[in-house]
């Protein structure tokens, strides 16, 4: 039996390569269907996808849905109503799928990757980053200093505030309200998903009220950016 | 092109060093051993002072090299491992991250990311490579089999096998990579 199950364990893998080398072509070409799921713990909702969702749909069509884990015991009703409003008829005209699946995890939400490799890419400032490399151009196609600068803040926001204590989170807001003392944007002259993901993890933690002074001016600005537009009150209200 | 990089003593930045190995000769790092590890970027006023902010500098700034990956999914891998390796080595987690790992390299892979050295790699040895609870599983023969083979595979190749060299010298003492004996034969030949 050992050739019989040489050959099937090799038809397989020829399957699993053929399926990598279809991934592959997909992120180079954003026209086919590309499907993204990501489990994550409503008490963490990452909030950040909802705002790259909107970003990246203003030029490419993108569907959001969500769904429950039955191993879910204890759900905010409201996070339900964050859904897209379109039916599964429409998922063959969009270029980007993303499924939320509402699990019980730990805080760091996961980006499934692909069956035969173990490793997921864990945390939301990762799953961002993936996000911000599907806008056109993504946010380390240019200026690699810009770069740098746009990742450290994300590695301070996933160290010091994601998984830091009320002292460290409000030294992260310090730092940043200095940075807003003397800009309209974290990093360079326009919006970044630094931005974005500070924006996020106030309002998981619900601390849009307390903020300093530059930092709140910075919060409120972003509100009325229709990308940010009513998604405090959805999650939260 | 050169750039000038200040190099912890107390906390030698190996990730740094790694990757500065492998960005030449497109990028020459001179290196100054200081307090802090920090990289001015002198036509911009930009400092950066983390370890894993550096190497993901110099990784842009030598693209050919491949080390952040190679598609828009690697190079988010790549991002996995770097926020991996800022706590990998607390050590209230530390035996679930090598756990955690070992499960990782229990697929038919060389490298963490891609078929390449990548950031992954370089940051995710230096973290192990300077840790010492790693180096008492590795004394006392008890690494975890998958996440060994990764590890000593990495240690045979350039220019990890040379990675002693690229620390000060107190620090390799530090260490305990130069052994009890080694040390006393120092000491002695000192005195002659």
């Amino acid at each position: 039996t050992a050739p019989a199950a040489t050959t099937n364990l090799t038809n397989r893998e020829c399957g699993v390569i053929e399926q990598l080398q279809a991934n592959i072509g997909l992120e180079n070409q954003v026209c086919v269907v590309k499907d993204i799921v990501i489990t994550a713990s409503p008490n963490y909702p990452p909030v950040s996808v909802w705002i790259m969702r909107n970003l990246l749909g203003q030029k490419i069509k993108v569907k959001l849905s969500t769904h429950l884990h039955s191993s879910l015991t204890n759900f905010p009703p409201k996070i339900r109503s964050l859904e897209d409003a379109v039916t599964d008829s429409d998922r063959n005209d969009c270029q980007l799928v993303i499924t939320v699946i509402w699990k019980d995890v730990e805080k760091d939400p996961e980006l499934m990757v692909n069956p035969i490799k173990q490793s997921s890419i864990l945390g939301e400032v990762n799953i961002v980053r993936y996000l911000g490399r599907f806008v056109t151009p993504g946010y380390d196609d240019g200026d690699p200093i810009t770069a740098t600068e746009i990742d450290f803040f994300l590695e301070v926001i996933h160290s010091s505030f994601i998984n830091g204590n009320n002292k460290e989170k409000q030294g992260v807001l310090k730092t940043a309200n200095v940075k807003l003392g003397k800009q309209t944007f974290l990093v360079g002259s326009e919006l970044t998903i630094a931005d974005i993901m500070l924006w996020s993890v106030i309002v998981q933690n619900k601390m849009e009220h307390d903020l300093p002074s530059n930092v709140k001016k910075w919060f409120k600005s972003l509100c009325n950016n229709v990308i940010f537009s009513n998604l405090p009150e959805a999650f939260y209200s | 092109m050169e750039l000038g990089v200040t190099c912890s003593l107390s906390v030698p930045p190996l990730s740094v060093l790694l990757t500065g190995e492998f960005v030449k000769p497109d990028i020459v790092l001179n290196v100054a051993w200081g307090k802090a590890t920090t990289l001015e970027i002198s036509n911009n006023g930009v400092t950066l002072n983390s370890a894993i902010a550096i190497c993901r500098y110099l990784a842009r700034l030598a693209p050919s090299k491949g080390l952040y990956g190679t598609s828009v999914l690697e190079k988010t891998e790549v991002d996995h491992w770097l926020e991996f390796t800022t706590k990998l080595c607390s050590p209230s987690e530390f035996s679930q991250n090598i756990k955690y790992l070992n499960e990782v390299f229990q697929a038919p892979i060389l490298y963490l990311v891609g078929q390449t050295v990548t950031l992954a790699d370089v940051a995710v040895w230096a973290a192990l490579y300077q840790n010492n609870q790693w180096q008492k599983l590795l004394t006392k023969g008890t690494a975890p089999f998958n996440l060994l083979r990764w590890y000593k595979f990495l240690s045979s190749t350039e220019p990890f096998n040379a990675a002693e060299q690229l620390l000060p010298a107190e620090t390799q003492m530090k260490m305990g990579r130069i052994s009890g004996k080694d040390d006393k034969k120092a000491k002695s030949n000192d005195k002659g």
